[in-house]
């Protein structure tokens, strides 16, 4: 129960981190004068790092307590999240063929998933 | 003749190169993690001591520590191999990395994960997933 928790918050917290490195990557190329320092301690900069730390952390926990032949494939479920947060936080173009990937990795996952149980 | 080639084809497969390290050290990191915290898992912080530890590292640590350098440095030749690398391409490389680990695990006797197919058919269906999140869109 504990490893289950400690695998969400992982997905979450790398999720969160690619979606505040996009703001990152974003404020850069709006403003490309920003200075070395400036860049390191942007806002979504200090976020990303965070978050990803958390999520670092987190899968370590995970790793401790699952096989790690299931438990990494398994977090291709990113993919699958941070899809649909490029749809409605970043308004990108997804195509029906990306769909019919997500749905393809939801049942790999699902059959790994399964399997463990 | 090597000079011949086009400059955009010769700084692809550079960012080839980058993109096939980096996940040859993604998959190397998380055995290695691996390894590690299920050695660490059986420890018993409180009763051994932090500072005992510090003394006497077990080579579990040594480990970890092997395992997140490897896991910056993948980071590093990702974003290096993306400059160059279609996403189309790069992705699928690094699901490839799900394989890896696959293997690795039930190969290394340390880790001695048990084979299945299911889990291997679950990792093929990822792979052709994400590269159909991934693949170039048509040309009209």
């Amino acid at each position: 129960m504990i490893s289950f928790l400690l695998f969400t918050l992982s997905v979450a917290s790398s999720c969160l981190s690619q979606y505040w490195q996009k703001h990152t990557a974003l404020l850069f190329h709006s403003q490309p004068h920003l200075s070395l320092l400036q860049k390191v301690f942007a806002k979504p900069m200090l976020l990303a790092v965070i978050s990803l730390g958390v999520s670092f952390v987190a899968w370590l926990g995970v790793l401790s307590q699952w096989d790690v032949s299931a438990a990494y494939p398994l977090l291709s479920v990113n993919f699958v999240i941070m899809l649909v947060v490029a749809k409605y936080a970043f308004a990108e173009t997804v195509y029906k063929r990306q769909w019919l990937g997500v749905t393809l990795v939801i049942l790999g996952v699902a059959l790994i998933a399964g399997g463990e149980q | 003749m090597n000079k011949l080639k086009s400059a955009p084809a010769a700084k692809h497969n550079v960012g080839l190169g980058y993109a096939l390290t980096s996940v040859v050290l993604v998959s190397a990191a998380q055995l290695l993690m691996k390894w590690a915290m299920s050695n660490l898992a059986a420890y018993d912080f409180i009763d051994t001591g932090l500072i005992r530890l510090a003394e006497h590292p077990p080579p579990y640590l040594f480990a970890l520590a092997c395992g997140l350098i490897c896991y910056a440095a993948s980071m590093l030749l990702w974003v290096k191999a993306l400059r160059t690398l279609a996403l189309s391409k790069a992705y699928p490389l690094l699901s490839l990395s799900y394989g890896l680990v696959y293997l690795g695990a039930i190969i290394i006797p340390a880790l001695n994960e048990p084979f299945s197919w299911l889990k291997m058919t679950g990792i093929l269906l990822i792979y052709f997933g994400i590269s159909l999140i991934f693949k170039k869109p048509a040309k009209r």
